[in-house]
């Protein structure tokens, strides 16, 4: 028995594991060539015991550590675990571990480290090239390149900060080992890969389609139909399984839906308003299937492994085919079947270019961040640029972000950066190839949609699959297409529930200049009753701002409604609202019919002593926040007791902490905020 | 890059920290003697290296440990470059071939630079003086940077206090473009937002042997100043002490290594240094009219007709 499969065997603790098809091959370009591989396997094929395996061989030969970048911190842990079990050193340094780097560094030293994994970001830590990357790469190791076709700018999910691995890899000398895996690529993407990781490398692929994963889609136009369409189907889909959405916005409605409905049901997606602990109990509780479905967006990534997973259902369609093959892919690895549904709503186009346009940080916007470090005489705070630029705090992030990848900023602390010496010019052709790229996948979705051939067959032969035959169980295989039936009352009911949306109104702790509000004088937690363009009211409230010129009565019962089922301690008394010049008396209008129906009675208090400039106009808290401060009034005396304070749209809510800081200050009760609906952004 | 850029750079890493010595200049000058086909010692074996190319075993190892360094230091020189400062080798095309030519084995085995590479193709005008300058010899310094810039020249300055500056923003006041030897690192002194801008608009280039955060000391401000005439045509020695400072150290050093011209001002206000200087072998400029008839920038313009005097540059 040859020292590969000596080492495999005892890696996986099975004395009869034998190779899958490809492994040794590549395993030998590895260990005895010292040469670069690329290997194009569907997720679930034995990666990690291939890089394993090549690096167990290769540190007996007395070489360095193994260094594997990937994108999946969601795995990472699953892989240290495996490594581990397989009798490995395997660390990883990420946000969320404790490992310091003073630690690794000692373990580097000591030559205790045998696998080490990062996510391409490490690569632009500053600690980490200055302190560990100097001990892992003094020696020859291997290199594993996880998801390797995120190098590739033709790649669906190309990562500008994986452009430098390739870089990097394009100017090494020979006899380091490098190995790229991807389950995702088309040959234009795997040419593209090979070229930039050096000309002639072998490339092993094996077949990309899923044996059992029985494939169709369904149109449904209406949120509110599709949302009736899971919540009659869930229960009857095989295990457990994955409900994808596109934004973070449709993830918390799906989820809240659904659970709002009986089922048992958790929800994944990035954003600042979902904590680290949620997330992995989501993601425990399909594992160990203590729910029927996560919700999840394409934060639930490449390379979540669980073996079982019954069924992937697409809440709106992706925006590229590939995409759609990764996220479907995570269905029935190991079962005998499994349903992938994918379903398009009207809305999906709007989101897809809403991505699409935010993908790259606008030339105006970057244009003003550089001029203030242009002007600034050492490095800048993000806090620092705000007070500098009108742009929001997200845009202002975005396109520092985009701005290190690209090397036009240092980041030397995670929220200070200094200008690089690097020249900017707008990447206009790589902007333009992005988007034209970007459009294409979603025509191929929309093809997708359209085929009345194989869909499984259909999706591998636009990955260059040479394995072209029929799967024999989708909907155009079978003839089978899925049921959409359903009664107007089903119907009413979901579009009943998406109406009821309430959002929280969150006071403000601080003020714009980062100073304290005295606790007596913040807001009280207030409620909007929609977001804006939601589908629901939001569009009644579009409507009336920009056609009607006032507010319609259903908008008056509904946040009589929302006021009613609201569980305050105390009853507000009397009813006040923001002033404004530019909407004239739409808000007061309002206010006033909002205060007959539920009967206490309307106050104009508060009046404007200097025109403010638009407050969609300002785009950061300390412009926002500068630009209505002092700007109102109180007129005459305030009743003393707590008070609804009325607007119509609530956004940075700079203006209703504003209003309601002087109503305190003039001696009225608590201020409980109202809005008709939210602009707050985040997502879509 | 070629290998063979690639194992000069190795060789000489001054990037990442190795547990091996890196060479210095005269060691890998003296290895290039040798193996004229540098990029042989990432490619070869130890065994090879010894057995045919006749180095010594304990020179191979020291050689094929600093190369092992490559992953760390290739993942650290794009990173530099992603930031825009090109470490180049005397092997790689961009690197400005003036220096070797004139320093020959005295040269740095490599470069930092930033900024805009097309200001090697200029002719060089240094322009040096002490950092304490009279009120007559910043006007010297002004009065040559201008004569070069009108010309078609490009200022070369130390961009230290006094002469140096002075000279820098002479050029730049009418529209011309200075290659600058900082006295420290090459981001270090980017941190102003003064040298950093001019970089950016491409009207300085920035030209360092050092790592790009070392800080200012008397020993790389004296290292430097080869670099500065190294990189012109002719240097002009606006004020320097006598027998003590840098300036004269710089001068001296130029003088006796014959790197380029040295040139040193004779005419009101010289001071003594000067004067010993010509004692040295520095050309005298006695007044500012030679700024302009000496000839040592003279513009391209004039002599497009004559190829063979485009040649000098």
């Amino acid at each position: 028995m040859d020292e590969a499969l000596e080492a495999l065997r005892a890696l996986t603790n099975n004395p009869d594991a034998v190779f899958r098809e490809g492994q040794r091959e590549a395993i030998d370009v590895i260990v005895k060539d010292k040469a670069r591989v690329i290997v194009v396997q569907r997720t679930g094929w034995g990666k990690s015991a291939l890089y394993f395996v090549a690096t167990e061989l290769l540190r007996r030969q007395g070489m360095g550590p193994s260094l594997i970048v990937s994108p999946l911190l969601a795995l990472m842990n699953n892989q240290i675990d495996a490594a581990r079990r397989m009798g490995l050193r395997a660390y990883t340094i990420n946000s969320a571990n404790d490992l310091k780097v003073a630690e690794l560094v000692s373990l580097l030293n000591s030559d205790e480290v045998d696998v080490l994994l990062i996510s391409p970001e490490r690569l632009a830590n500053p600690e980490f090239m200055n302190m560990v990357m100097p001990l892992v790469g003094r020696r020859p190791g291997l290199i594993v390149i996880d998801e390797v076709h995120c190098i590739s700018d033709w790649g669906h999910d190309f990562r500008p900060d994986y452009r430098r691995i390739g870089q990097v890899i394009g100017r090494l000398p020979v006899g380091i080992p490098v190995l790229g895996t991807t389950a995702t690529a088309n040959d234009k993407v795997i040419a593209d890969v090979s070229s930039q990781l050096g000309e002639g490398l072998p490339v092993f692929r094996g077949p990309l389609r899923r044996e059992g994963l029985a494939l169709s889609v369904l149109d449904l136009p209406d949120r509110a139909t599709r949302l009736v369409w899971i919540d009659k189907n869930l229960e009857k889909l095989p295990g457990t399984g994955i409900v994808y959405c596109l934004t973070q916005r449709d993830v918390d409605l799906v989820a809240a839906y659904l659970e709002h409905r009986g089922h048992r049901v958790a929800r994944y997606r990035s954003g600042g308003d979902i904590n680290q602990e949620e997330k992995d109990e989501s993601l425990e509780k399909l594992l160990k299937n203590d729910v029927k479905a996560v919700v999840a967006s394409t934060a639930l990534g490449m390379g979540y492994d669980k073996p079982d997973v019954g069924f992937v259902i697409h809440y709106q369609s992706t925006d590229s085919l590939v995409g759609y093959y990764q996220q479907v892919g995570r269905a029935g690895r190991a079962l005998e079947s499994s349903i992938g549904i994918m379903m398009r709503g009207e809305e999906d186009k709007d989101i897809h270019n809403y991505f699409m346009r935010g993908s790259f940080p606008k030339p105006e916007i970057v244009d003003q961040i550089l001029v203030a470090f242009e002007n600034a005489n050492g490095p800048l705070s993000t806090i620092a640029i705000e007070k500098l630029v009108n742009l929001r705090s997200g845009s202002i992030e975005r396109a520092l972000k985009q701005l290190h990848v690209e090397g036009i900023v240092d980041r030397l602390k995670p929220k200070t950066f200094a200008r690089t010496l690097k020249k900017w010019v707008y990447p206009t052709d790589r902007v333009e190839q992005t988007m034209a790229s970007k459009r294409r996948g979603a025509e191929e979705v929309g093809e997708y949609f359209a085929t009345t051939e194989c869909r499984m067959r259909f999706i591998v032969n636009h990955l260059n699959d040479v394995d072209l035959t029929e799967c024999g169980i989708c909907d155009n295989c079978t003839g089978n297409m899925v049921n959409a039936e359903f009664s107007s009352a089903e119907v009413a009911n979901a579009q009943n529930y998406l109406r009821h949306g309430y959002l929280k109104i969150e006071p403000r702790k601080k003020n714009w200049d980062n100073t304290f509000i005295v606790a007596t004088q913040q807001l009280m937690e207030g409620k909007s009753l929609s977001k804006w363009k939601d589908g629901g009211f939001g569009d009644l409230v579009v409507r009336g701002k920009q056609i009607d010129h006032q507010f319609a009565d259903e908008l008056v019962d509904a946040v009589a409604a929302m006021i009613s089922d609201w569980s305050i301690s105390e009853r507000p008394t009397w009813i006040t609202c923001v002033p404004s010049t530019k909407s004239g008396d739409l808000v007061p209008h309002f206010a006033r019919r909002l205060a007959t129906k539920i009967g206490i009675p309307f106050h104009a208090a508060v009046t404007k002593v200097r025109s403010t400039a638009a407050q969609k106009g300002m785009e950061n808290s300390a412009h926002q926040g500068a630009n209505v401060s002092g700007a109102f009034k109180i007129v005459g005396d305030l009743p003393s007791g707590p008070v609804f304070l009325v607007d119509d749209l609530v956004d940075s809510r700079w203006t209703l902490t504003e209003v309601g800081h002087i109503l305190r200050q003039h001696g009225s009760g608590n201020v409980y905020p109202v809005a008709l609906a939210s602009t707050q952004s985040g997502d879509s | 890059m070629n290998n063979g850029s690639l194992a000069v750079l190795l060789l000489t890493n001054r990037l990442v920290d190795v547990d091996e010595k890196p060479l210095t200049a005269r060691e890998i000058w003296s290895l290039y003697a040798r193996i004229p086909q540098i990029g042989q010692v990432l490619d070869c074996t130890a065994a090879a290296l010894v057995s045919e190319h006749g180095l010594d075993a304990a020179e191979v190892e020291r050689i094929k440990k600093l190369c092992d360094a490559a992953t760390a230091f290739t993942f650290e020189l794009e990173r530099l470059e992603e930031s825009g400062i090109r470490v180049l080798s005397f092997l790689d095309d961009g690197f400005p071939k003036r220096v070797t030519d004139a320093l020959g084995t005295k040269s740095s085995a490599f470069l930092l630079v930033a900024g805009n590479i097309n200001l090697f193709d200029k002719p060089g005008r240094g322009i040096v003086g002490s950092r304490n300058a009279s009120e007559e010899i910043v006007s010297v310094a002004q009065s040559a940077a201008n004569a070069a810039v009108k010309q078609g020249g490009v200022v070369v300055s130390g961009l230290a206090k006094g002469v140096d500056r002075v000279a820098m923003s002479a050029a730049l006041e009418v529209d011309g473009e200075v290659i600058g030897v900082p006295t420290e690192g090459i981001r270090r002194i980017a941190k102003a937002n003064d040298i950093r801008n001019l970089v950016h608009e491409g009207r300085i280039c920035l030209v360092s042997p050092y790592a790009p955060d070392v800080g200012f000391s008397v020993g790389l401000a004296m290292g430097r100043n080869r670099f500065v005439y190294a990189l012109s045509e002719s240097t002009l020695v606006v004020a320097s002490d006598l027998e003590k400072g840098g300036t004269w150290a710089g001068a001296d050093e130029a003088l006796k290594g014959d790197f380029a011209q040295v040139d040193v001002w004779t005419g009101e206000g010289a001071t003594k240094g000067n004067v010993a200087l010509v004692a040295k072998g520095a050309r005298p400029v006695p007044s500012r009219d030679e700024f302009w008839l000496s000839g040592f920038i003279p513009a391209p313009a004039v002599f497009d007709t004559d190829p063979e005097q485009l040649k000098l540059f």
